[in-house]
């Protein structure tokens, strides 16, 4: 069943700003995600940013994008927690397209 | 050749027949009307303006009353650019405002070669200072106070932002649109001032044209450098607060109030990021005039010494 995850991909080119601290100690990691394509601008954390720039590259499942967010955290998390935590709110920045792999 | 050059009698001719071609910043303008109100406002108002002879203008505007009815009975005015209303028409005593909101119009919706924003520019010593806000933050109110006290005029409401030139400000100085209360703050804080009629129950309250410093206009051929950029939030009864706001917070609110950040896309994204990149961001709280221009001094200048 694990083959049935779903998988997520960024749908469209992703544009990033961001400043280094030296620059600009207000701005507390935030990143500024823009796509062309829709007119989408966001902002979002650098961990956010992070996982957005991976999906560019390819798609990830759940599990995957899981894993490389605790690795990210240096700390446990399950999908479930991820899902609830860090996904959903993501995915209402309607960035992200759910893929059914069939 | 000025506006002022002309005689009342004049102006009002050349304004019925074929309009007076107006050099407005990097624009063109050829305005046509025979109401009074735009005649007189326009003689009072863009009195320091360069009148072009060519055929040529970027805009053919017109303010006019509607055929009709309407032409007596709660008598009525449009704006038309190119022979076309985009807009309703609105009661007559807001004519000279028609014309103001209907250049803000003209420009923010065709001049694509500029990432336009919703902000105040003014300009000392060779710096640019924008002041993005949304309406009734207070922002012309605080650009009609640094041009009193010697800054440059850009604009009271449109930063035009060059694409060819990264990280340029274009001029485009008009006369400033004061609301409400604003008007009798900046009549006691400028008596030299000169405005024009004050109009009451418009959609955004009571509204004056402050006249643009001639020397804004004669310098409107010269761009600058943004370096800061200011929020400003007028709050009454508070102290004067500059505090600093972040640079993603700052490019965000400016990309959602830019009247074509949608347009240019990419285009617009990279000159907002140099822009941004490049400029001090802060937000300043006040309910003294004269302690934020004083506040704005002082930030400029203290640039100027670290650059020094």
């Amino acid at each position: 069943m694990s083959n049935r995850a779903p998988t997520w991909t960024a749908r469209h080119p992703l544009r990033f700003a961001e400043w280094q601290e030296r620059d600009d100690t207000s701005s507390a990691g935030e990143v500024i995600v823009f796509q062309p394509a829709t007119g989408n601008l966001h902002l979002v954390t650098r961990e956010g940013a992070a996982v957005l720039k991976a999906l560019r590259e390819s798609a990830l499942t759940a599990d995957e994008l899981a894993t490389r967010l605790a690795a990210k955290r240096s700390q446990h998390l399950s999908t479930t927690e991820m899902d609830r935590s860090f996904l959903i709110p993501f995915n209402s920045l309607g960035l992200i397209e759910r893929t059914n792999p069939w | 050749m000025v506006v002022g050059d002309f005689s009342a009698r004049d102006l009002a001719r050349r304004l019925r027949r074929d309009g007076v071609t107006l050099h407005i910043g990097p624009f063109s303008v050829n305005l046509r009307s025979a109401l009074p109100d735009v005649i007189s406002g326009a003689h009072l108002l863009y009195r320091d303006y360069r009148v072009s002879e060519s055929p040529f203008a970027d805009f053919h505007v017109s303010v006019e009353t509607p055929a009709g009815l309407r032409r007596w009975l709660k008598p009525q005015v449009f704006f038309s650019l190119d022979g076309n209303r985009p807009f309703k028409p609105l009661p007559r005593p807001q004519a000279l405002a028609t014309l103001e909101w209907g250049l803000n119009w003209c420009i923010s919706a065709h001049c694509h070669q500029y990432l336009i924003l919703h902000a105040a520019v003014a300009e000392k010593n060779g710096l640019a200072v924008m002041f993005p806000a949304r309406p009734g933050a207070g922002k012309s109110t605080l650009t009609a106070g640094l041009v009193s006290r010697g800054w440059r005029l850009f604009s009271d409401e449109l930063a035009l932002l060059s694409l060819d030139e990264p990280g340029i400000l274009t001029p485009v100085p008009r006369p400033i649109n004061l609301k409400n209360e604003s008007i009798a703050v900046i009549r006691e804080f400028a008596p030299q001032s000169t405005m024009g009629p004050v109009v009451a129950d418009t959609n955004k309250g009571t509204v004056a044209h402050m006249r643009a410093p001639v020397n804004s206009i004669e310098r409107s051929s010269e761009p600058a450098r943004p370096g800061f950029i200011v929020f400003p939030r007028f709050v009454g009864g508070s102290p004067t607060i500059l505090d600093p706001e972040s640079k993603a917070r700052s490019f965000m609110t400016m990309a959602q109030q830019s009247f074509n950040f949608h347009v240019l896309a990419d285009t617009a994204f990279d000159a907002l990021h140099r822009t941004v990149s490049s400029c001090n961001c802060h937000e300043l709280t006040y309910s003294n005039l004269d302690e934020a221009v004083y506040v704005l001094d002082e930030l400029v200048a203290d640039r100027e010494v670290a650059a020094g």
